[in-house]
């Protein structure tokens, strides 16, 4: 596993941090109460059972409140703790130079979000730092907790990391700090003649799920192997894991209320679809952050300066299964990017992970057979839908015959009054067996699409050939290319400065008090727009952006100033079209 | 070659790019506002005498004459440089006059009509492929069919 030079938080054995914590019980009526304090706390203590009425929390603290002074002293000390540190942070090419003046500006209301929701302290973080330090110094190992389970063939070897911090938003300009932090990578082998032979690994990248957290291990782009062990290249601060090294570029959705996403929707449509704007779906309002996995920090595993120390755990760790609650600070973040994490085994609100009691569908390998039973699943495959294909062939003449009877049959009605409620009835009949025919129809021509394609894979199979090891991926984590980012020094700091120069003008214009304030306004946002659009290099795009909004603003002018004149015209043009439809009817 | 048989030359010209109508929207504006630029010169040049104010008002007409029938000439010939001149010149042009109906309620709303009719002629995505601002879409078969052929 390699870490971005400058990560403050590695992997480690639970023990010592939570021996480090203090218990705590938030109640509903939203009360914390202390439990245990600290330097009283023990793993025995972690999992003794305790009694808690319905929408109460359990959850350790890793770092007690601070005072002024407090806070002044870690952030002094942490940060100069970072200047003797050889392996430091350097951000590069800006976050904010990533994305344009929109997703800046929704970056500005993520902000100003924090302000109103749940977080965890300012200084919390360095408190953190400090404090995971120390821990380290008393033991210095780099810790996995390896759990091993079968399911459907396979062998699945997870292993867990354990943080005690994630400073992604402090320390890296991420979306969130939360004390604590699991994060887990598995490899999935199969048996053959008595070997385990890792066929798929699977990490936690943020913002992937399924079948895109896989790869094979032949796969030639983004799986690095050292001999035979996987490299993971942990994000800075996030811990999140990702196959290649690089910088990556997460768009997080600003979080709006649900009333008026449907209507942000059907705009964001009608500006890509009908004005035929470019732009991902809905990327106007994300925002732009980075994932720092560089991985040219701390590196451990086979082969590099630290090794690993295993921890096994299973369904019997007692603290794995005893112990329910948070392992960090309930921030009481609505939107949960401020809470700690619950255990490996458990979900925040305390039902278990799907990750946990199902390791195959976590990676969508649940309809994957482990590679020797994939030849016979075929052939099994095949015989089953020959047999089907058989009984296909021999029952649809059977139902057409008889849905051509009843057509008879009804049809024999017609002109007979008397017979109208019969004829209602065997009309929906003759419609049900129509519809059941079409159906046994488009399964036998699927049945026989299907044979094809099972068969071209046996065939393949045989002769040793495999499917594209990639095909199975919809949307693979890739790092953004840095030489694609031609970001001049003016363009970043303009990133940086632009917002607070759009509102020092506004307050410039206020002051003034110019007659035509408005006039003034939207001359001072397109000079902004324009400017920042030749920094980065999207002038002509831009300018089409903005000239479509102004052709709408002219629109609507046109249509409220002129309705009447709209109206008759309309009234006109709709009256010459049907007049030479008409003509044309009636000439042909 | 046989009788009926249409052959392929591999080394025949790539088929040029069609022209669109929008094209012609174009042509016909920076025509109109060349000919008004260049009345407007001409007007205020025929009696310049020593009032510098005034010669230079007048090149300045003829300046946004040439433009204008520079645009229109690119356009004809479908140029990228004519497609971006023209929508910097609609965003000056649709910005001038919606700041004068708002604040000073003596727009030109015929010269806004044409603006807006203008920049929605050139931003569909045909045109701008056309034009080379964009590069030509990928075939997207997941549109809904009306031909019931093509339906379950």
């Amino acid at each position: 596993m390699h870490f971005t030079s400058g990560e403050q938080f590695f992997p480690m054995d639970v023990e010592p941090y939570v021996d480090a914590c203090s218990l705590w019980l938030y109640h509903p009526d939203d009360r914390d109460e202390q439990l245990i304090p600290e330097g009283a706390m023990t793993m025995d203590a972690l999992i003794e059972p305790r009694a808690a009425e319905f929408g109460s929390l359990f959850y350790l603290r890793f770092i007690g409140e601070l005072d002024l002074a407090e806070s002044t002293k870690v952030l002094s000390d942490a940060s100069r703790r970072k200047r003797r540190q050889e392996l430091r942070f350097r951000a590069g090419i800006g976050r904010l130079a990533r994305g344009g003046l929109l997703p800046r500006l929704g970056d500005a209301l993520f902000s100003a979000t924090l302000l109103i929701r749940g977080r965890v302290p300012g200084a919390t973080a360095a408190a953190a730092e400090l404090k995971a330090a120390e821990l380290r110094e008393a033991d210095d190992r780099f810790v996995y907790h390896g759990r091993v389970v079968r399911h459907g063939g396979w062998v699945i070897c997870q292993y867990w990391f354990f943080f005690a911090y994630n400073n992604w938003r402090s320390g890296y300009h991420g979306v969130n700090d939360h004390e604590s932090d699991w994060e887990m990578i598995a490899v999935y082998l199969y048996e053959d003649e008595g070997s385990l032979i890792p066929e798929w690994f699977a990490y936690a990248s943020h913002d992937f799920h399924g079948a895109d957290l896989r790869r094979r291990f032949d796969d030639p782009t983004d799986l690095r192997l050292e001999g035979a062990h996987p490299v993971v290249f942990a994000g800075a601060g996030s811990h999140a894991s990702y196959f290649q090294a690089g910088e990556y570029q997460a768009a997080v959705p600003l979080p709006v209320p649900r009333r008026i996403e449907g209507a942000l929707a059907a705009l964001d449509r009608f500006w890509r679809d009908t004005l035929g704007q470019g732009g991902e779906p809905g990327s106007g309002l994300r925002i732009p952050f980075v994932d720092f996995a560089r991985g040219d920090g701390v590196s451990v595993g086979p082969g590099q300066t630290r090794a690993w120390s295993p921890n096994p755990i299973d369904e019997k760790t007692p603290w794995v299964n005893a112990y329910r609650g948070l392992w960090g600070l309930y921030a009481q973040d609505p939107i949960a990017g401020e809470n700690a994490p619950a255990g490996p085994m458990y979900n925040r609100d305390g039902s278990v992970r799907s990750a946990w009691f199902d390791p195959l569908g976590f990676a969508e390998l649940d309809k994957v057979p482990p590679p020797p039973e994939e030849l016979s699943g075929l052939e099994k495959d095949r015989e089953e839908l020959a047999a089907r294909r058989e009984e296909l062939e021999r029952i649809i003449p059977e139902r057409a015959s008889a849905l051509q009877q009843l057509g008879v049959e009804l049809l024999s009605m017609q002109g007979s009054a008397h017979l109208g409620r019969q004829h209602t009835e065997l009309a929906a009949r003759v419609e049900e067996a129509a519809t059941e025919v079409k159906g046994l129809r488009r399964e036998l021509a699927e049945n026989h699409a299907l044979t094809e394609a099972v068969e071209r894979q046996l065939e393949a199979f045989r002769q040793g050939r495999r499917i594209d090891p990639r095909s199975h991926i919809r949307k693979a984590a890739l790092p953004t290319l840095l030489g694609t980012m031609r970001f001049g020094r003016a363009a970043q700091v303009w990133a940086a400065l632009s917002l607070s120069a759009l509102f020092a003008g506004l307050a410039v214009l206020i002051i003034v008090g110019t007659d035509h304030l408005l006039a003034w306004v939207l001359v001072l946002l397109l000079a902004i727009i324009v400017g920042e659009s030749f920094l980065r290099g999207t002038f002509v795009r831009t300018v089409n952006r903005v000239a479509v909004l102004l052709a709408l603003l002219g629109t609507a002018i046109l249509v409220v100033h002129f309705w009447e004149w709209v109206l008759v015209g309309a009234l006109l043009a709709f009256a010459a079209f049907l007049v030479v439809e008409r003509v044309r009817e009636l000439r042909a | 070659m046989v009788a009926g048989v249409t052959t392929i030359d591999s080394g025949a010209a790539p088929p040029r790019a069609k022209r669109p109508v929008s094209v012609s929207v174009v042509l016909a504006i920076a025509i109109v506002a060349a000919a008004i630029s260049f009345w407007h010169a001409a007007t205020l040049l025929d009696d310049v005498g020593g009032d510098r104010s005034q010669l230079a008002h007048g090149l300045a007409y003829v300046g946004f004459g040439v433009a204008a029938l520079a645009v229109g000439i690119g356009a004809l010939r479908m140029r990228s440089w004519a497609w971006e001149l023209f929508m910097i010149w609609a965003v000056a042009g649709l910005t001038y006059q919606i700041l004068r109906h708002f604040f000073f309620d003596d727009a030109f709303y015929l010269g806004l009509a044409l603006y807006v009719v203008a920049v929605f002629a050139l931003t569909p995505r045909d045109v701008q492929v056309a034009f080379g601002i964009k590069e030509p879409p990928a075939a997207q078969l997941d549109r809904p069919t009306r031909n019931p052929l093509d339906r379950d």
